[in-house]
């Protein structure tokens, strides 16, 4: 565990450091950039001295990790504000929209899932599948266009933009599902599919139980820690739909906060996301192991897998 | 999306399986004489489009004569005209972004593989590394930082996917290693990098052709969501995804615009999802036979 978590840290490091040279690295002048070409020498000069930029980049980047632990991510001139502020504002909604996403996707997913597996190669398990394979492969943005097509513009049931009511969470919330439990729906089929080869199963068909009790009592508890944990480590797409899907849904999350900060160039909120988001997944992958390890009795009680 | 998860799926010996395949297939070149062929049949000038006709339905006739199969944009451009040569610059960014980042991610794979120790340390947390974000969120970044251009967007693809090729390849040279023709070789005193290109690599390639195949469906995607946010790729490039985030603007008055550029994609995608999966579910029985 304690190896573990060195990596973990590790990997934030290097994570940090990443971006770090990303956007030192990139070409033409930070100052620059940020100011725009209406700006004067004298200002890019004030600005550059101000983000340290005149420094050799190894100091740079000393600077640059001295503030992270400060929790100073810069200022964003766009916003007028710090930049993790403006973060930290919009995480709120990227977060609602991606527990609901995940609610649905998994809620939904692992019963179809299990239907499909249930009899590989026979009509349900055809249908299903061929569904999510087409589900997967919807690309998030005109899927979100196309449902607001359907649902606000023709039959005016649901908003398309805003927040506020449930009402304003379905529509960008299930364009962030259909990809994502696709993939939920494929990853439960092909674990129902290898559980239901277990000697196990056999006994329990042997001891006289029924289809459905074998099925519930045996097959679907054994698939669900391989189909948590699996899904766990893939909400890293999810995330990344988040950012698609907000821009289309005008969602004030920090997907459309990074889409907007991008075409604005403003480099101190883009670094601060990327270190959120990257921090989240970290810690995402860090729950799903001890998840795992919590309900997995063969490693909670020290055995060897 | 991550191909190493298609793979954990088990291969029951379906026969089911091979038709699909070749409907695949017959979709994959049909795809690919459409974007061979397209221009020929359907030249595309900037100049092209009349605004008189701008966001005519599907099937109307337009002014200058001709049918505008799938209706106008609102800049009286034809639809299908529109979706067509997007369609052309998806299969090229892709095909660029796979070559490249399998490439790329082969040669740091197998040599993490091969080489252990040290290298393979580093190499391995690099991977991780670049797995911390959301593949589009390091495109997002990166795009942006360098501008739009076909050859940046190619960059931004295989710096943001290289890994999972690196990744497949160093699995599988870390059990082609102990095999006993490579061990054998080793003992010969064959030079390493021949032992890698002549013992090692040509059993990557069935790995590697469905990790090819997933990803490219995978840059299809993030191509066209960059196009759609309006980074990667010059204004002046026709894509799908630009068309579409154009159309949304007229979605009330002209849903085709959108609709069917989609539709379009979501046909590429699902195609090369089908060959995808045949591919891993084949690679993975082989490997369970052994």
């Amino acid at each position: 565990m304690v190896k573990r978590l060195g990596t973990t840290l590790l990997v934030v490091w290097g994570a940090v450091t990443l971006i770090f040279l990303l956007i030192r690295l990139a070409p033409g002048d930070p100052a620059l950039v940020m100011l725009g070409p209406t700006a004067t020498a004298e200002q890019l000069a004030t600005l550059r001295t101000r983000l340290g930029l005149d420094e050799p980049l190894a100091s740079q980047y000393l600077i640059f990790l001295g503030d992270l632990l400060r929790f100073d991510f810069g200022t964003s001139i766009r916003l007028g504000k710090p930049a993790m502020d403006a973060v930290l504002e919009r995480l709120p909604a990227t977060i609602e929209l991606t527990v609901w996403a995940t609610i649905f996707s998994v809620g939904l997913g692992i019963p179809l899932g299990t239907l499909a597996g249930r009899r590989p190669g026979g009509a349900m398990d055809r249908t299903i599948s061929s569904l999510a394979l087409f589900g997967k492969s919807l690309p998030g943005f005109w899927l979100g266009v196309i449902l607001i097509l359907i649902f606000a513009r023709q039959l005016r049931w649901l908003p398309s933009f805003g927040t506020g009511s449930f009402a304003h969470v379905v529509l960008p919330a299930l364009t962030m599902t259909l990809p994502f439990m696709a993939i939920v729906v494929r990853l439960t089929r092909s674990t129902v599919v290898d559980t239901l080869r277990e000697p196990f199963v056999q006994t329990a068909y042997a001891k006289g139980l029924t289809e459905r009790q074998v099925m519930s009592d045996h097959v679907v508890r054994n698939s669900l820690l391989p189909v948590v944990t699996m899904t766990g480590l893939q909400l890293t797409t999810l995330v990344g739909g988040a950012v698609i899907t907000e821009t289309v849904f005008a969602w004030p999350g920090i997907g459309s906060l990074l889409v907007d900060s991008v075409a604005g160039r403003d480099y101190s909120v883009v670094q601060a996301i990327a270190i959120v988001v990257a921090l989240m997944v970290v810690l995402i992958n860090l729950l799903t192991d001890l998840l795992y390890a919590r309900l997995d009795p063969r490693i909670r009680l020290g055995g060897q897998q | 999306m991550s191909p190493g998860m298609d793979m954990t799926g088990p291969a029951e010996p379906h026969r089911a399986v091979n038709w699909s395949l070749w409907v695949a297939l017959g979709v994959f070149g049909l795809i690919a004489a459409i974007a061979v062929l397209a221009p020929l049949v359907l030249p595309y000038s900037s100049a092209a489009g009349s605004l008189l006709d701008r966001l005519k339905p599907p099937g109307t006739l337009l002014r200058d004569g001709t049918l505008a199969l799938l209706g106008t944009d609102a800049l009286g451009r034809d639809v299908l005209t529109l979706a067509v040569h997007g369609f052309r610059t998806s299969v090229l960014v892709a095909t660029l972004a796979t070559l490249c980042s399998c490439l790329v991610g082969t040669a740091l794979g197998v040599t993490a593989g091969y080489l252990g120790g040290w290298t393979d340390a580093a190499i391995s947390r690099a991977i991780d590394i670049v797995l911390v974000f959301p593949a589009i969120l390091l495109a997002i970044v990166i795009a942006g930082l360098l501008g739009p251009s076909l050859v940046n967007l190619v960059i931004v693809l295989v710096a943001t996917r290289w890994v999972v090729f690196a990744r497949i390849g160093r699995a599988s040279t870390l059990s082609l290693r102990e095999r006993e023709w490579v061990r054998g070789a080793f003992v010969l005193g064959v030079a390493r990098p021949l032992i890698i290109i002549r013992h090692v690599l040509p059993f990557l390639a069935g790995p590697l052709a469905t990790v090819a195949t997933l990803e490219f469906a995978a840059f299809v995607m993030t191509e066209a969501s960059l196009s759609f946010l309006g980074i990667g790729l010059p204004a002046s490039t026709l894509s799908l995804g630009k068309t579409i985030s154009e159309g949304r603007e007229h979605i009330g008055q002209a849903y085709w615009i959108s609709t069917y550029p989609g539709l379009l994609l979501v046909l590429l995608v699902v195609s090369i999802g089908l060959v995808g999966d045949n591919l891993s579910e084949r690679f993975v029985s082989r490997r369970e036979r052994q």
